[in-house]
């Protein structure tokens, strides 16, 4: 009902359009949101979709469908399942349905049986993950970015790492799921950066396939971390073409883990 | 209600929960293509001001005066307020080193409550920015991230600082606020619970918010509750045996434990946040969550 408010002035819907994608995994405008996902041994990861177009439109007592793609570090797609969701519906999606282990991502798009008329070319969607390893920790995290289709140079993402208090992986995914190799190559640079910002450590040329994803420790990534974390605080700058916002997977002191995209 | 010089309209700040017992970690870490102040761009929002009447208009020229005269240092720095679960102020901690881009600080909130004389105890942290992005929408120059360390937890979770309008009545008017939490998990091992924070862009802000979450499972059955009331800048955790006694778990066993909230709160705006506890101890997990609606508002690229 609040959207229905807010799309109802003329400012709010200028421009909106449904405009056709050759994506195989675009449909109607609806582009799917890409986050990390994992099915290998260590990780279980899965989806959990509620269909929220019950509650953004309640007076038309729509369902929707869940569409989730898994794509494993090379970016091949392990495949795609889909769950109907009624009105007011849910779903979890665990990756272990794809059939296979891996260690990448998931997309997912959730599509109403009656799409808004008025909406934007390109509508992402709003779902989480859950995270849970084999000794039972647990952690969730939102979705993060759209699919993209054109090449793009990406921010310069940054945040803090700890070394002395944990560990810290990077998951770097390529945000392209186009099918131009030429526009969807990925090369990227780490960098650490002391707390005034200076460049103390970098890797350069690291590279990720189209759709793929590329893990590195920074232990093993820097081995002078050892000496640089007495300049704590440290932080990791990620930046290059086709970059979606890295993520770290940090495993505390107690054994407890954490999945967090930069933000 | 805060101290009225708590912050700045253009300063940037994000509010946090800071538990008993854990150990609570704050970053800032400021991007390298930060940039204070476009003055190509300080015409923005004139026409939008212009329309909604002389009274916005001035208001319009003033803020950019203090753009022009405060807002102009490439480096930031930060001051903590704590304050009580109940949104009573208690202290500020200020820090001084100045951050430039690229740069980062990070907070041990203990430390800074230590100094303060203050005891270990389930409070509230608001971390102001001397200044954003005032050519975005986001006033965001970077990211936070917020990390719980217990004996044998660990977790964090990261957003960025705003420096929006929010529960201001006089400037901006609220639809309300609808909250959906899919990832309920209510079983022998973990369960599950949701952190409202009562937020404004205003110190003086003093409504409190009395929200209401219903509980529900993949088959459509339901339960509802008060959530109970939040003061102003306070912030209020409840687990689904706080919302719902022994009827959660019972609601929730024929679907594995697994369902979902939808929380509601008319005419006002708030921060929420979803955790999972391993009833053991052994584990935390946190998250902010997205407004999902937002997507058919603004889009993505195609």
């Amino acid at each position: 009902m609040e959207l229905l408010g807010i799309m109802g002035r003329p400012e709010a819907v200028a421009g909106l359009v449904n405009m056709p994608h050759a994506s195989p995994y675009v449909v109607n405008g609806f582009v799917p949101t890409v986050t990390f996902a994992a099915h290998d041994g260590e990780f279980e990861s899965t989806a959990c979709v509620y269909n929220y177009f019950s509650d953004l439109f309640p007076e038309r007592r729509s369902g929707a469908t869940a569409h989730v793609w898994a794509f494993d570090a090379t970016g091949e797609c392990l495949g795609h399942v889909s769950d109907r969701l009624p009105f007011q519906g849910q779903t979890r999606i665990g990756c272990e349905r794809f059939g296979k282990h891996f260690f990448g991502a998931i997309a997912v798009s959730l599509i109403p049986d009656e799409p808004p008329e008025k909406r934007p070319a390109g509508v992402g969607t709003g779902y989480y993950v859950q995270y849970r390893d084999g000794a039972g920790h647990i952690d969730h995290s939102h979705e993060w970015d759209p699919m993209r289709f054109k090449p793009m140079q990406s921010v310069p993402w940054l945040c803090v790492v700890r070394p002395r208090l944990a560990s810290t992986r990077l998951v770097v995914l390529n945000s392209y799921f186009g099918d131009d190799p030429a526009a969807g190559r990925s090369l990227f640079a780490i960098r650490l950066r002391n707390h005034r910002g200076e460049i103390v450590a970098s890797h350069d040329s690291l590279s990720i396939p189209i759709r793929g994803c590329w893990k590195g420790d920074l232990a093993e990534i820097f081995s002078e971390l050892p000496r640089l974390a007495d300049q704590e605080p440290l932080a990791v700058d990620v930046s290059g073409e086709n970059v979606m916002g890295p993520f770290t997977v940090t495993r505390g002191p107690g054994g407890d883990f954490n999945v967090h995209h930069f933000c | 209600m805060l101290p009225s010089n708590s912050w700045a309209w253009y300063e940037p700040r994000f509010g946090f929960p800071i538990f008993k017992g854990v150990r609570t970690l704050v970053s800032f870490s400021v991007r390298p293509d930060y940039q204070p102040l476009q003055l190509r761009r300080m015409h923005l929002g004139l026409v939008t001001a212009a329309r909604r009447g002389p009274a916005e208009l001035i208001r319009f020229g003033r803020e950019r005066l203090d753009l022009a005269l405060f807002c102009r240092s490439r480096s930031l720095r930060f001051r903590l307020l704590l304050l009580t679960r109940c949104g009573r102020y208690l202290a500020t901690h200020r820090y001084d080193d100045a951050v430039p881009p690229g740069g980062s600080i990070d907070v041990d909130v203990d430390a800074a409550r230590k100094a303060r004389d203050l005891p270990d105890d389930d409070m509230m942290g608001i971390l102001v920015m001397t200044n954003g992005r005032h050519d975005a929408f986001r006033s965001s120059p970077g990211s936070y991230s917020m990390t719980y360390v217990g004996d044998t937890t660990y977790s964090t979770y990261r957003t960025g600082g705003f420096a929006r309008l929010l529960n201001e009545r006089n400037r901006k008017k609220h639809y309300g606020f609808r909250g959906i939490n899919p990832k309920i998990i209510v079983d022998d091992i973990y369960t599950s619970s949701i952190l409202l924070i009562n937020h404004s862009s205003d110190p003086a802000y003093d409504e409190a918010a009395a929200p209401q979450c219903v509980l529900l499972r993949e088959d459509g059955e339901s339960i509802e509750a008060p959530f109970g009331t939040i003061p102003a800048f306070g912030g209020l955790e409840r687990s689904m045996e706080d919302l719902f006694g022994g009827r959660a778990q019972e609601l929730l066993a024929a679907a594995g434990g697994r369902g979902t909230t939808v929380i509601t709160c008319p005419g006002v705006t708030l921060a929420s946040l979803h955790l999972v506890r391993r009833r053991d101890g052994a584990s935390m997990a946190i998250e902010h969550s997205r407004p999902t609606h937002t997507y058919l508002l603004h889009g993505v690229p195609v």
